[in-house]
């Protein structure tokens, strides 16, 4: 089955063509390089939000690259939600539009599902499975009982994960995107030069807490010390804070296998430290490529695809004309 | 001419009781613009207004830098901006974060210029960061003749 996904919730306009939730025919966001040449030169970050301009070149792109015409697609699925109305509204109902010409079923997906699912594009899963969704807007952990059914056992109270690492960035001088460039200061620098802690959350210990570190990391600054060793510091506490409530929420569940997802999962230390962590404990762990870490399309034509197969004949599916955008669904 | 309010406060408990204390002062259309560095405590703030405005409110209130608006559905119903990466008004539009202006209680962190040409009433928080602990926070708004 030859599944069409689109993603615009956020920062980024993407298409996908997948075969059977796992094949990936191609995957095109379009903050890369090779589509923005199409107008002629780097998009700068603010034009690439607007998903409208970059809708159709990605979409047609995407669908030469798998050399599928549109009229071959047997599903269409795109971010229904979370994330901005506006954004989101132009990836669904271009991908509504889409089925409804060829006749053929549309299936709106969460976005969060969608990364979810992600690590399912290159590795064989069990379920259920414990899942850390770490990215710049999400720090959450789930329990992932189906590829259509999730429970959220843990999550942020307050910044994302890969929010402070752009924050430390900032304070730090070392440019956008913050995780990349921490990640690459810190491995000059010594990770035990500066010390961090992370609070507990007293009604629940697996939650986390990351706002503190900003003022942590500026009041380290004060002292003027190495950069290099800041950043390592600061990249050790998160990762520590991750892994070890990770871990321990999938031995409270009784479950072996973790997946990482989300952008922070590309980050080598912590998927060095989680894997370290695991196979102490005997646990399997497995993350996606880096493309479908970050956002992407892929994801969402592969969780499209599950949802499709787990109830092939649910008539939402082809009634889906009424399907709206949801902020937070 | 302006009305103000000053608060010395020490520790996030303290920033939270000052939001929780404004709340009532706040109605529908109105757009809260806060002012501070990072690690100033905005956030926090918003999650005391929010412990006062409405139930489980302060446990609805995520940052909203990635997400750049956060929406918390009650009565009144609270919109959540953080304009950090937005310098256009232009990308606002483009991004339809305007539908919300005069629906709500708006509370934008790092508030662009653009802002106070939006209709509704404006009130700006400003969080200065005295040591580790201690904020000093500056509330004005407009004199209602």
């Amino acid at each position: 089955m030859l599944v069409l996904g689109i993603e615009s919730s956020c920062d980024e306009t993407a298409c996908a063509v997948v075969k059977d939730g796992e094949g990936v025919l191609s995957n095109v966001v379009a903050s890369q390089h090779d589509v923005h040449s199409k107008y002629g030169g780097v998009v700068p970050e603010l034009a690439a939000r607007r998903h409208l301009e970059n809708l159709p070149v990605v979409v047609s792109e995407a669908l030469k690259r798998a050399g599928v015409p549109a009229g071959d697609v047997d599903l269409f699925s795109a971010t229904f939600g979370p994330g901005l109305m506006g954004a989101l509204l132009v990836g669904l109902s271009a991908a509504k539009g889409m089925a409804w010409a060829v006749g053929r079923p549309f299936v709106p997906v969460n976005h969060l599902h969608g990364h979810i699912t992600a690590a399912r594009l290159n590795h064989r899963l069990t379920y259920p499975h414990i899942c850390l969704l770490v990215s710049g807007g999400h720090t959450s952990v789930y329990r992932v009982d189906s590829p259509v059914s999730f429970v959220e056992l843990a999550r942020t109270r307050d910044d994302a994960a890969g929010e402070a690492f752009d924050k430390a960035a900032k304070l730090m001088g070392l440019g956008f995107p913050g995780g990349p460039a921490v990640e690459k200061a810190a491995l000059k620098g010594d990770e035990l030069a500066v010390k961090f802690t992370v609070p507990t959350i007293r009604e629940k210990k697996t939650d986390f807490s990351f706002s503190g570190l900003k003022t942590a990391a500026r009041l380290a600054l004060e002292k003027n010390p190495r950069v290099e060793d800041l950043a390592a510091s600061f990249q050790r506490v998160i990762v520590r804070t991750l892994v070890s409530r990770t871990v321990s929420i999938a031995r409270e569940q009784g479950l072996k296998q973790i997946v990482m997802a989300g952008g922070v999962a590309c980050n080598q230390k912590l998927r060095g430290e989680m894997k370290a962590a695991c196979d102490g404990a005997g646990y399997d762990v497995v993350w996606p490529e880096p493309v479908f870490c970050t956002d992407n399309a892929a994801m969402i034509a592969a969780a499209g695809f599950h949802k499709f197969a787990a109830n092939p004949d649910d008539p939402a599916w082809r009634n889906f004309t009424r399907v709206d955008a949801a902020a937070n669904p | 001419m302006n009305r103000h309010l000053n608060f010395k406060t020490n520790g996030e408990q303290e920033t939270e009781a000052v939001g929780a204390g404004i709340a009532p002062l706040l109605k529908e259309g109105d757009i809260v613009c806060l002012g501070g560095d990072l690690g100033a405590g905005k956030t926090c703030f918003v999650r005391g207004v929010l412990s006062a405005l409405q139930e489980n409110g302060a446990d609805k209130v995520k940052s909203p830098t990635y997400a750049i608006l956060n929406i918390y559905n009650g009565n009144p119903n609270v919109y959540h901006y953080d304009f950090y990466r937005i310098d256009d008004v232009k990308d606002v539009y483009a991004l339809g974060l305007d539908d919300y202006w005069g629906r709500g209680i708006c509370m934008v962190e790092w508030p662009k210029n653009f802002c106070y040409s939006l209709p509704g009433r404006k009130i700006d928080v400003i969080i200065k960061r005295i040591s580790e602990l201690e904020r000093e926070i500056r509330i004005s708004w407009p004199d209602e003749q």
